[in-house]
C-alpha cells in the first residue's frame, strides 16, 4: 500500500511538472497566433500572463514589445523591449526594433560611451559567472606560481594576464551592479511632465515624452525621482515602467 | 570718426568671405583710475594680420597679449584668435571706442562702436551713501526680446545688482518663482558687467534662462534671490549672512500667434528656421525607395519642430518621416521620409513646405522645396522595359523589403527561465565559492613564506622543532625504562638534551656539557635551583650511559633515577624555552 503511494504521487508530481513545462510553450505559440491574426491586445495579454507566472526570457518581452508596437504603445513596447535588453544585451534584433519604435516616436536614441557599451555586453547575472570564474583562474594560476618551487616564467605571464582579467570583470561587476541600483525608468504616459518637487501642483521642470527613457534616484510613495541628462525631477509612479530584472 | 585698423601683410591664407571680426569691451562703465579689458577676435581667419588699434583720444591703450583656439563641429573645422588689451581712461565723459574698419586685403569688415562711460573719481554719485544693505543691491528681471509670443523661446534674465564695496559669495539660490505656464532651461550665469544707474555704479550679475511660454497672457513675475553678503569679522576673518533680495515686479506679456494668415502646414514652429531638402535617387526604377531628407536648422522652439507633412499622391507608397539627427545646441533636426514609386508614370516628387511664425517680422513664413524631378524606369531591365512593359501602368510594381519595419517575432525559447529570488542556501553557495580561492590563496601563501624562511633560516627551524623533538625523545626514553632498558632510555634521554639544547643555544652535539648549558641558561635567566637540577639531569644521564649496560640494568636505583630525571627534565624543558626566548 505504502508503495503504491509513493508510487501515486511520483506520476502526479511528474505529470505535473510536465504540465509546467508544456504550459508556457502552449500561451507563447498561442500569442503569436493572435499576433499573426492581427489581435495585438490578445497577445499582449497573453505574454502578459506568461510574465504574471514568472518566466522571463528575452524573447518574451521582445514579442511583448512587438506586439505593443503593433498597438502605437509606444511608452509600453520600449519598456518591453528595454527589459528584453537587459536579459540579452548582444542581441541586435532587440536593438533594432528599440531604434524603430524610437525613430517613429521621434525620441533621441540614447548615446553611450565605448565604455559603457563595451560593459554593457554581458548581463549581470554573465559578469558575475565571468568575475568567479577568472577569480578561480587567477587564484589558480598564483598559486601553482607560488608552490613550483622554481618561479616559472609563463606562470607569472599567465597569473598577470589572469589579473587583468578579473580586473576588467570586477569592472563589469561594479557596472552592472550600478545599472541594477539605479534601474531604467520607461514613460509609459501621454503628456507625463517631470516636476520639481513631489507633489500634483508642483511647477513643471521638463517634458517626459512617452518613451522617454530616464535613471530612477529614489523612490518615494507614489512618485520616482528621476535624472534626465542632467536634469533630476519628479514624476508619478504610475506614468512610468520601472524596469528591474530578477537577478 | 572713423580710424582705420592697419593690415599689416596682404597676404591671407584664408577667404574673407567666411571671415568675421568682432570686438568687445568690458565694463563699460569705470571710474578714473581704473582699467577696462578689451579683446578683439578674428573668426575663421588663419594667418590673417594682428589687428592694431589706433591711438585713442583720452585713453591709454596697452596690448596683454593674444589667445587661440580651435574647434571641430559636424567634421567644420574653425578657429578663433583673440588680441587682449587694457584701455585706460585718462579723463571722465562718455566716449565712443570705434567704428572701426578692418581690411583683409580682399574686403574690408566693419566693427560697431562700443560706448564707454567713465566717471570722475571724486563724483558723489559713485559713493554710497546707503545706510541699508537693500540699498546696496537689488534685482531686476529683463526679458529680451520685448515683444514675445506664446511658444518662442526667449531669454529670461535675471540681473543682480550690487554696488562696489559690497563682497557677495559665489552662491545664489532662487526662490517665489512662480514658473506656471512656462518651460525653463535651468540658470545659467553670464559674464558680470558694470552698469551707471542715476550716476551710481553698480556691479551686475546676469542669470539666464532659456524660456518658452506654452500660452500667452501676462505672467506676474518677482522672484527673490538669496544671497551670502561677507563681512568682515573679528581677528582676520570674515563672516558670511543670508540676504534675501526681493526683484523688481516684473510683467511678462506674452502674445497669442495671430490667426490671420497661418498656412495649413504651420505645426507650431516659433523662432527663424532655414529649410533644405534633398531627395536621393532622382533615377530609379518603380519599387525602388526614394529617400527624402529634409533639413530644418534655426533659432527657435525647436521641442515643437516636426516632420513637415504635404500631399503624397496615390502614385507614392510613403512611410512616416523618422527623426534621424538631432542636435538642440545647433538648433538641427534632420528627418527622412521614405517614398516608394507604384509606377513608371510618376514623373516628380511634390514640393515639401514648412512654415513657421517670424517673431521679429510678426508674421508667418513658409518655405517650399521641390518639387523634384523623377526619372523611373519599369521594374526589372530598364533597356527592355519599353518592349516588356505591362499593358496596365497602373499596376503596382513588386517592391523590395526595406528594412524599416519590426523585426518578426521570435520563437519560443528553447528553455524557460523564471523570476527566482536567492535562498540562503544560494546565498552561502555563492559567498563560500567568492570566498574558497581567497582562504586558498592565503594558505598557499602562508605555507610558501614558511618554506622560504625554513630555506634561509635552519637553524631556526631547527630551534622552532626543538621541544617537539626533545619531547618525543622523553616519551621513548620512558617507554624504554619502562620495559627495564636503562642504558636505553639513558641514550634516549641524550637525545632529548642533545636535540632540546643543541639547536635553542646553537651547540654542535660534542660541545654541549652541564657546565656550558647551565652557564648559558643562568645567563639567560634560569634560577639557580632549577641550574641545579639542570645539572643533576645532565650527571645522572653521564652516569647511566657511560657505567656499563649490564650493571645499570641490574640496579633498581638506575630505574627510579632514570624516571625521576626524565619527569625532572620534563618539567624543566618549559622554563628552559621560555628564558631562551
Amino acid at each position: 500500500m505504502k508503495r503504491l503511494l509513493l508510487l501515486a504521487m511520483l506520476v502526479l508530481s511528474c505529470s505535473a511538472f510536465a504540465a509546467n513545462t508544456r504550459a508556457p510553450d502552449k500561451t507563447f505559440e498561442a500569442a503569436r497566433e493572435s499576433y499573426d491574426a492581427g489581435n495585438y491586445a490578445d497577445a499582449v495579454a497573453r505574454y502578459d500572463e506568461l510574465i504574471a507566472d514568472g518566466w522571463q526570457t528575452p524573447e518574451l518581452y521582445f514579442n511583448r514589445g512587438n506586439a505593443l508596437a503593433r498597438l502605437n504603445e509606444t511608452g509600453e513596447a520600449i519598456a518591453s523591449y528595454q527589459t528584453a535588453l537587459l536579459l540579452n544585451p548582444r542581441d541586435a534584433d532587440i536593438a533594432a526594433n528599440l531604434k524603430f519604435v524610437r525613430n517613429r516616436a521621434g525620441l533621441p536614441v540614447p548615446k553611450h560611451t565605448l565604455l559603457h557599451r563595451t560593459l554593457g555586453l554581458l548581463t549581470p547575472q554573465q559578469w558575475r559567472t565571468t568575475a568567479i570564474a577568472v577569480w578561480w583562474v587567477f587564484a589558480a594560476l598564483l598559486c601553482a606560481y607560488w608552490i613550483v618551487p622554481h618561479r616559472v616564467d609563463w606562470l607569472r605571464q599567465a597569473w598577470t594576464l589572469a589579473l587583468l582579467a578579473l580586473l576588467i570583470a570586477v569592472a563589469g561587476r561594479a557596472y552592472a551592479w550600478q545599472q541594477t541600483r539605479a534601474p531604467l525608468v520607461i514613460v509609459t504616459e501621454k503628456g507625463a511632465q517631470a516636476l520639481y518637487a513631489p507633489l500634483p501642483d508642483a511647477t513643471h521642470f521638463f517634458d517626459t515624452p512617452e518613451g522617454t527613457t530616464l535613471r530612477l534616484v529614489e523612490q518615494t510613495g507614489a512618485w520616482l525621482r528621476v535624472r534626465s541628462d542632467s536634469q533630476i525631477g519628479w514624476i508619478p509612479a504610475a506614468s512610468c515602467a520601472i524596469l528591474r530584472v530578477a537577478r | 570718426m572713423r580710424n582705420l585698423l592697419y593690415i599689416a601683410a596682404l597676404f591671407c591664407a584664408t577667404s574673407a568671405v567666411a571671415m568675421d571680426v568682432t570686438m568687445e569691451i568690458n565694463p563699460r562703465v569705470l571710474r578714473l583710475g581704473e582699467s577696462a579689458m578689451g579683446k578683439i577676435t578674428l573668426h575663421d581667419a588663419p594667418g590673417a594680420p594682428p589687428p592694431r588699434l589706433p591711438a585713442l583720444s583720452g585713453f591709454t591703450v596697452e596690448s596683454i597679449g593674444r589667445e587661440q583656439s580651435y574647434s571641430f563641429n559636424n567634421g567644420e573645422r574653425s578657429s578663433q584668435v583673440s588680441y587682449n588689451f587694457r584701455i585706460t581712461p585718462l579723463a571722465a565723459g562718455d566716449f565712443q571706442i570705434g567704428p572701426f574698419q578692418y581690411d583683409t586685403g580682399s574686403g574690408v569688415i566693419n566693427i560697431p562702436a562700443i560706448a564707454l562711460q567713465v566717471l570722475a573719481r571724486g563724483d558723489p554719485a559713485t559713493g554710497s551713501h546707503a545706510q541699508h544693505l537693500d540699498e546696496l543691491m537689488f534685482v531686476t528681471v529683463t526679458a529680451n526680446p520685448d515683444v514675445i509670443y506664446s511658444h518662442q523661446a526667449f531669454d529670461l534674465v535675471l540681473n543682480l545688482y550690487t554696488q562696489p564695496g559690497l563682497n557677495l559669495n559665489r552662491n545664489v539660490s532662487l526662490s517665489n518663482f512662480d514658473t506656471t505656464g512656462l518651460s525653463l532651461t535651468p540658470f545659467e550665469e553670464q559674464s558680470p558687467t558694470r552698469e551707471a544707474i542715476n550716476g551710481t555704479l553698480y556691479d551686475v550679475r546676469h542669470f539666464r534662462t532659456r524660456a518658452t511660454a506654452i500660452a500667452s497672457g501676462t505672467f506676474p513675475l518677482q522672484p527673490h534671490l538669496q544671497v551670502n553678503v561677507i563681512f568682515p569679522g573679528f581677528f582676520n576673518r570674515v563672516e558670511t549672512r543670508p540676504q534675501t533680495v526681493e526683484s523688481k515686479p516684473f510683467a511678462l506679456q506674452i502674445r497669442e500667434l495671430p490667426s490671420e494668415g497661418r498656412p495649413t502646414s504651420f505645426s507650431g514652429a516659433v523662432g527663424q528656421f532655414s529649410f533644405d531638402v534633398s531627395a536621393k535617387p532622382l533615377q530609379a526604377k518603380v519599387g525602388d525607395p526614394i529617400t527624402l531628407t529634409l533639413r530644418i536648422q534655426g533659432r527657435g522652439n525647436m521641442d515643437a519642430v516636426s516632420a513637415p507633412s504635404f500631399a503624397i499622391p496615390d502614385s507614392f507608397r510613403s512611410y512616416d518621416a523618422r527623426l534621424v539627427d538631432q542636435q538642440p545646441n545647433a538648433g538641427l533636426k534632420v528627418f527622412e521620409q521614405v517614398l516608394i514609386p507604384r509606377n513608371a508614370s510618376v514623373s516628380e516628387i511634390p514640393a515639401v513646405s514648412f512654415s513657421y511664425f517670424d517673431p521679429e517680422r510678426q508674421r508667418y513664413e513658409t518655405l517650399v522645396r521641390g518639387p523634384f524631378p523623377l526619372t523611373l524606369s519599369a521594374a526589372g531591365a530598364a533597356s527592355s522595359a519599353a518592349v516588356i512593359q505591362s499593358p496596365n501602368p497602373a499596376t503596382p510594381a513588386p517592391t523590395k523589403p526595406l528594412g524599416h519595419d519590426l523585426v518578426y517575432l521570435k520563437h519560443a525559447p528553447k528553455h524557460w527561465q523564471q523570476k527566482t529570488t536567492p535562498t540562503p542556501q544560494a546565498t552561502a553557495i555563492r559567498l563560500a565559492v567568492n570566498t574558497l580561492p581567497a582562504l586558498a590563496l592565503i594558505a598557499i601563501f602562508g605555507y610558501v613564506r614558511r618554506r622560504e624562511h625554513a630555506e634561509r633560516n635552519p637553524l631556526e627551524i631547527l630551534r622552532r622543532q626543538a621541544p617537539r623533538s626533545a619531547r618525543s625523545a622523553l616519551a621513548r626514553s620512558g617507554a624504554l625504562a619502562k620495559k627495564g632498558d636503562v642504558h636505553g632510555a639513558a641514550q634516549a634521554l641524550s637525545d632529548a638534551l642533545n636535540q632540546f639544547f643543541g639547536p635553542l643555544l646553537n651547540l654542535p652535539p660534542g660541545q654541549l656539557s652541564a657546565d656550558v648549558v647551565c652557564q648559558r641558561m643562568r645567563s639567560n635567566g634560569l634560577s639557580e635551583a632549577q641550574c641545579a637540577a639542570l645539572h643533576e639531569v645532565f650527571s645522572v644521564c653521564d652516569h647511566l650511559r657511560y657505567s656499563g649496560s649490564s650493571a645499570a640494568d641490574k640496579s633498581a636505583d638506575s630505574t627510579r633515577d632514570l624516571e625521576r630525571i626524565t619527569l625532572q627534565l620534563a618539567d624543566l624543558l618549559p622554563a628552559c624555552q621560555k628564558v631562551s626566548k
